[in-house]
């Protein structure tokens, strides 16, 4: 049985990880932006599952992201989320701040 | 927030419901897929929906979540509470009625006073454009005081010498007789304004129909006799005919085009005397020639800033136009202290109470303000004490809501959502009483013994709205909120047991019952204290003899009713009026001491008396009639009456009053000595007693009367003045018709029968001790009906305890007289409290006050037994009803 590994994501780095997954695909639903969040990080990173639907209504509600009703490969309803051109900004400011901020941490954990 | 943030939470906010099913069908989807994929990955089925739900989190949670997102989950928490709080008040209807009718008798009261304090003090004159751009314009007065009405020429020279002001415009009212000249049936008399050409312009004020005054009018060279009706007396009189402009119309005997109708809301800057008409400066038979001299100030004037000026700026160029005619005209500038004239400027905001009373109606205002905020105080009082019980009642309810995990702020939220509820029901009802309140205070000023109706605009404004709305909200947080901290606070494991604490600990309720006594005494002693006024007032002398009195004032009407016509009229009146059945004398004069308008003042020396360099001689000073003293019934201590005989070409002849014998001429036989003023002399013979002369509360002022029919033609006022033998009323009909037959040109402007001459001077007084008084009594009748359920309760929470003393022989007397006594202790600190307070409070209302110290002991003592008996009553049915319940009885229960 293959149960995935699953490493808590960094807080406050959710919305990042969804806009990016966002950015490298045309149109995902909800569980396909679990999964691939979880295939993308070397399956380290699981996020709880749940908590992705709150941070989606926020950034519907911001404008990052819009998101239409469509029909999966199965024929079920599920609602696809795209990435606005706000969202890609946004997405850009992010990560822009991340890695000021993990370089930083970096800095002090360097041995020695 | 950006506004397409805003417009999607909008739309969020209008689609929650489908939004939330859409939700919930998406996270379903979720784990769907989850839970096939632990299936493929050969996951026993039942186990993999287990751990896919698992994994997933709680759904309901996530949901709320997730709808927290979209920022309107405090809507659909307050729609609940409301809900919820309609729920409670429809359960209890008894307690929702009482606490609304409290919470809106207060609401309204508070909010009637406040009309009337916005409508009279706070909001400015209607129809005038950029108010706050100007600002009012005085010269200090012959004797000193700043705030003096200017001249015409003076005014002229402000405008041109202060560049900062963009223009200046004064008026002057004007008293016109209207008689059947234009169709008035009786004679009455209207009160316009004669103002500066510049009026309409500067104060931005627009006409309905026709123009204001053009260019030239009212000027040198131009026409005057132009008018600009007011809008209410255009069509009270013209029927709102448009086709009147340009018309001639008669007013005060000339001939005057109508040039234009004022707009509705404008009333000129005196809103209070709504004008009839503006007429220009110069206007015939209205406007006085007078009006020209420097030395004749009659205009209150406004000026309009400039763009970009400031009233510093105005200020400063108006002080040295005013230096430089101090300098060209030392007579007119020069006042009796011999100091230059002053200029004074403030914006007109703050001048929209004259000046000179602004402190004391600040001050009355504030009182009202004060003593109704007294009264919706106690009513919170009551409804939080109410509401103390029940959330008591609900402490198990509480207990379990706060045991699965409600927040207690969540809790106190939604109780204060159910006290603001009953203060809202209570503002719609209070709405009703405060229409009906300034009602009832917008008839005052009809009542009032003035010559003209004076008008008070106490319509409710947006400001009136801000202001009951807040007392709302105030209301009822005052009213919930220590209810709820209290209920909220309560140990949680104790209330879910049942145990009972025992009721002897009243603790807040005791404080607020404490609270609502000291506030009804602070209440009651302020009316009583304006009562005893009243009655210390009434019963001054004011010198002449009001019941059996009948006075009558009457405005001459200067072209129809020429001056060598008025001793004709007089004496006619006269003569007819003492032929009527039940009058004892009648005279006349130019003015009745006290009375509301007229009276003059002159300049009298006698005769041997020197004065000091700076010394001012103006003394108070009316014409009086043959028969005048003892028709009023003022008794003369020395020499005679005025006589037929004192007519023109026999010597002038004078009475004077004692204080004036005591200052002028003290320790001299007054009788026979010589009065000078201006050119004229006058020869003393009689003294009078003293009177009461501007108002009752002043000193002995010195006071000079002439004979009246030595000067035939000095007023355009007379007061006719009748002695009944016994009731002056059923005389007042054939006295207004005798002066209609006679003198149908002139308006009679009042009537006065017995002590309602003297009401005017006791207004402040009448007014707040009526006001207090029922404020008072309404505050200590529910701060009673407060004891009254506090003590009704607490009784009924002890009646096991009771139960148990009787069971070990105490005697029921016993018990009640523990019970009142326990009651009574808290009553008493309160009344202490409220001692306390009402020492204070009263010092601040002294300069209401008339012959009564503010600490008057009569007053506090007439309070204190009151109060007294009032809760001793309330706190004693409650403990009788228990000892007839026989409290053994309950005992026999659980």
């Amino acid at each position: 049985m293959d149960l995935p590994t699953r490493d808590p994501i960094p807080p406050g780095t959710l919305d990042m990880l969804i806009l990016k997954t966002l950015s490298r695909s045309e149109e995902s639903h909800g569980f396909e932006i679990a999964e691939s969040i979880h295939r993308a990080s070397g399956s380290v990173l699981r996020v709880e599952e749940g908590s992705l639907y709150p941070a989606l209504q926020r950034m519907l509600v911001k404008g990052w992201i819009i998101g239409e009703w469509g029909r999966t490969a199965d024929n079920r309803r599920a609602r696809y989320y795209r990435l606005t051109p706000a969202g890609r900004k946004q997405l850009e400011t992010e990560v822009e701040a991340y890695r000021r901020v993990s370089e930083a941490i970096g800095l002090i954990l360097q041995p020695g | 927030m950006r506004p397409g943030e805003m417009w999607r939470r909008f739309r969020y906010f209008l689609g929650r419901d489908r939004l939330s099913a859409e939700l919930q069908e998406e996270m379903r989807l979720h784990v769907e897929r989850r839970e096939s994929q632990l299936v493929e990955a050969g996951v026993d089925p039942r186990e993999a929906t287990a751990q896919a739900r698992k994994e997933f989190g709680n759904e309901t949670v996530l949901a709320e979540r997730s709808r927290e997102e979209w920022g309107w989950s405090w809507v659909d928490t307050l729609l609940r509470d409301l809900r919820y709080a309609f729920r409670q008040l429809r359960r209890s209807p008894g307690f929702a009625i009482a606490a609304i009718a409290t919470l809106g008798l207060g609401i309204g009261a508070t909010t009637a006073i406040f009309s009337v304090v916005n409508g009279v003090l706070l909001r400015g004159p209607s129809g005038i454009a950029e108010f706050d751009e100007l600002v009012a314009i005085y010269t200090s007065d012959y004797s000193g005081p700043p705030y003096g009405a200017s001249s015409l020429p003076d005014l002229r020279d402000f405008e041109s010498g202060a560049p900062a002001l963009s223009g200046v415009a004064a008026y002057t009212i004007a008293p016109v007789v209207l008689s059947d000249a234009i169709g008035s049936e009786p004679a009455e008399m209207i009160l316009g304004q004669v103002v500066t050409p510049t009026y309409f312009d500067v104060l931005g004020a627009r006409t309905t129909a026709g123009r204001a005054f053009a260019p030239g009018e009212g000027r040198a060279g131009g026409r005057s006799d132009v008018v600009v009706l007011g809008h209410e007396f255009w069509r009270g009189r013209f029927g709102g005919d448009l086709s009147i402009v340009g018309e001639t119309i008669t007013l005060a005997g000339a001939s005057y085009t109508v040039v234009g109708v004022a707009e509705e809301r404008f009333l000129g800057l005196l809103p209070a005397v709504a004008p009839a008409f503006f007429v220009p400066v110069g206007a015939p038979g209205i406007s006085s020639a007078a009006a020209e001299d420097r030395g004749s100030r009659g205009f209150f004037a406004v000026g309009r800033l400039a763009g970009g000026a400031t009233i510093e700026q105005a200020r400063t160029q108006l002080q040295s136009v005013a230096a430089g005619l101090h300098e060209q005209y030392p007579e007119a500038w020069t006042d009796v202290r011999a100091q230059p004239r002053a200029v004074t400027m403030i914006p007109a905001r703050e001048a929209i109470v004259p000046p000179q009373i602004a402190g004391t109606a600040f001050g009355f205002a504030a009182l009202l303000m004060a003593i109704v905020g007294g009264v919706l105080l106690i009513g919170c009082a009551n409804i939080a004490n109410l509401l103390l019980a029940r959330a008591i009642g609900r402490r198990r309810e509480i207990g379990i809501r706060l045991a699965i995990g409600a927040r207690r702020g969540r809790v106190v939220r939604q109780m204060l959502t159910e006290s603001t509820v009953l203060a809202g029901f209570g503002a719609l009802f209070g709405l009703v009483i405060a229409s009906i309140g300034t009602r009832a205070l917008a008839v005052v000023p009809t009542l009032l013994p003035l010559p003209i109706t004076l008008r008070l605009d106490i319509t409710p404004d947006l400001r009136v709205l801000g202001f009951a709305t807040a007392v709302t909200v105030v209301a009822g947080l005052l009213s919930g909120l220590a209810p709820a901290l209290v209920a909220t606070r309560e140990n949680l494991v104790s209330s879910l047991h049942r145990v009972e604490s025992g009721g002897r600990r009243l603790g807040l309720r005791a404080v607020l019952v404490a609270g609502q006594i000291a506030v009804a005494v602070v209440l009651l002693a302020a009316g009583g204290l304006l009562l005893r006024s009243l009655l210390e007032a009434q019963a001054v002398d004011p010198g002449f003899r009001t019941d059996g009195l009948l006075s009558v004032s009457i405005a001459l009407d200067e072209p129809l009713t020429p001056p060598e016509e008025r001793p004709r009229i007089r004496h006619e009146v006269v003569q007819r009026i003492g032929a009527l059945p039940g009058v004892s004398s009648a005279s006349y004069g130019t003015w009745l001491p006290l009375g509301a308008s007229g009276g003059g003042r002159r300049a009298y020396r006698a005769e041997g008396y020197t004065p000091a360099e700076t010394e001012d001689l103006g003394i108070d000073t009316s014409d009086a009639g043959p028969d005048f003293f003892q028709t009023i019934g003022t008794r003369l201590v020395r020499g005679r009456e005025f006589a037929p005989t004192d007519r023109i070409g026999v010597p002038r002849v004078a009475i004077v009053n004692e204080a004036f014998v005591r200052r002028y001429l003290s320790g001299q036989d007054p009788l026979g000595k010589r009065l000078l003023s201006g050119g004229d002399s006058f020869t003393v013979v009689g003294v009078a007693e003293d009177g009461k002369y501007r108002w009752l509360g002043e000193d002995p002022q010195p006071f000079v009367w002439r004979a009246a029919d030595q000067w035939p033609s000095a007023e355009d006022a007379l007061t006719i003045v009748v002695r009944a033998g016994a009731d002056a009323g059923a005389l007042a009909q054939p006295v207004r018709q005798i002066v209609a037959d006679v003198a149908p040109n002139d308006a009679i402007t009042d009537v006065a029968i017995g002590d309602q001459h003297l009401s005017i001077s006791l207004l402040p007084q009448r007014i707040g001790a009526w006001l207090l008084g029922l404020f008072g009594a309404l505050g200590l009748g529910l701060a009673a009906l407060g004891i009254y359920s506090v003590m009704a309760y607490a009784v009924s929470q002890r009646t096991r305890e009771f139960g148990i003393r009787l069971a070990l022989g105490a005697r029921m007397a016993d018990i009640t007289k523990m019970v009142v006594g326990q009651g009574m202790v808290v009553c008493a600190i309160g009344g202490a409290v409220g001692l306390i307070l009402a020492a204070g409070a009263t010092q601040l209302m002294q300069f209401l006050l008339f012959g009564v110290s503010p600490l008057d002991p009569v007053t506090f003592g007439v309070v204190v037994a009151l109060v007294f008996a009032v809760t001793l009553l309330a706190n004693w049915l409650p403990a009788l009803r228990t000892a007839k319940a026989d409290p053994l009885e309950s005992l026999r229960f659980d």
